[in-house]
């Protein structure tokens, strides 16, 4: 991976003229990249435990299989995420990024995560916004199910 | 990437009808139900077959991109306005400003992508003889004449064009 940014880095440097659609270069943004090689909360928790909301979305059809999961706190608030993610560097990067932000978060601050903001803090090219969109999904689920769990216990 | 593959990632959940109906290429949107309360939704097939939607998402982005090549003769368009269809993806780029669109075929669950600079990213399903976001219910011409319409500060008019949400052929 070091080598791969290194050949990325040093293509991009030795670029002579830059016009939008004759530049073809692709190249990760050091932010996905730093995700990649080190992502944050990877893992899982236990599906079981009825504080866990577990989210899966995607299909390996599609590319882009995510599964993220939140432990929520007796004051709503969550206490720890994690996720474990099948797909391109920038479907990795957005759920690890996903699982930084949600934790501490309570519940209701969670669901307003968009994917606009993933794809902003990561400068997603246009053709991975949906990796994004489907980070800002799996987080949804992940609440919809502790909440379904929560429901079933009343 | 196959089913066992998924497993191996993810653990062990029932797979049995997952395997029956991705293998099977079932047309019903489905969701299927995992161990606990783990909901996977899956590709929604449509209700097309799989060549029907390679003629179908063929003729969309031809004549989508035949439509905004003529358009971009014109003076209202910015300089550096340029359109590019290759391998089953549309690329628009409108200028530095605004940016750049891309939309393209998703064959494996029978959906066109697209992803707009503005409105982000949206996947949609061929219904009634048109390309709609589930989510909105909004066609993909619809949303692309609206945002076009304000970036070129003209009409963008895609009622011709095949499968326009207005399309009656």
């Amino acid at each position: 991976m070091a080598a791969l940014r290194r050949l990325l880095f040093t293509n991009v440097r030795n670029v002579q003229s830059v016009s939008p659609m004759s530049l073809s270069i692709r190249a990760y943004h050091e932010k996905v990249i730093d995700h990649y090689e080190n992502p944050r909360n990877v893992g899982t928790l236990d599906k079981k435990s009825k504080t866990v909301g577990t989210g899966l979305v995607g299909a390996p059809a599609c590319g882009d299989v995510m599964r993220l999961q939140i432990e929520v706190g007796d004051d709503g608030k969550i206490v720890d995420a994690k996720f474990k993610t099948f797909g391109c560097g920038s479907a990795i990067a957005s759920s690890s990024l996903a699982t930084e932000w949600i934790k501490g978060k309570s519940v209701g601050e969670a669901a307003t995560i968009k994917n606009t903001h993933i794809a902003k803090e990561l400068s997603l090219p246009p053709v991975k916004l949906h990796c994004s969109m489907l980070a800002e999904d799996a987080i949804k689920a992940a609440i919809k199910d502790y909440a379904v769990k929560q429901e079933s216990l009343e | 990437m196959n089913v066992r593959t998924c497993t191996q990632i993810f653990g062990k959940f029932s797979c049995a009808p997952f395997r029956r109906k991705f293998f099977t290429h079932s047309h019903k949107m489905y969701l299927l139900k995992l161990t606990g309360t783990q909901y996977l939704q899956n590709c929604n097939f449509g209700s097309i077959e799989a060549r029907d939607f390679e003629h179908l998402s063929n003729l969309t982005l031809d004549s989508l991109s035949e439509y905004f090549e003529n358009i971009s003769e014109s003076e209202c368009v910015p300089e550096d306005f340029d359109v590019n269809l290759e391998g089953g993806v549309l690329t628009i780029f409108v200028s530095k400003r605004t940016g750049t669109y891309v939309i393209n075929k998703q064959a494996p669950n029978k959906q066109i992508w697209l992803s707009s600079p503005i409105s982000g990213p949206k996947r949609y399903d061929f219904v009634n003889n048109k390309w709609v976001y589930a989510r909105d219910g909004k066609s993909l011409h619809e949303l692309l004449e609206e945002e076009f319409s304000k970036h070129l500060n003209m009409t963008i008019d895609l009622s011709d064009l095949p499968y326009h949400w207005n399309f009656s052929r």
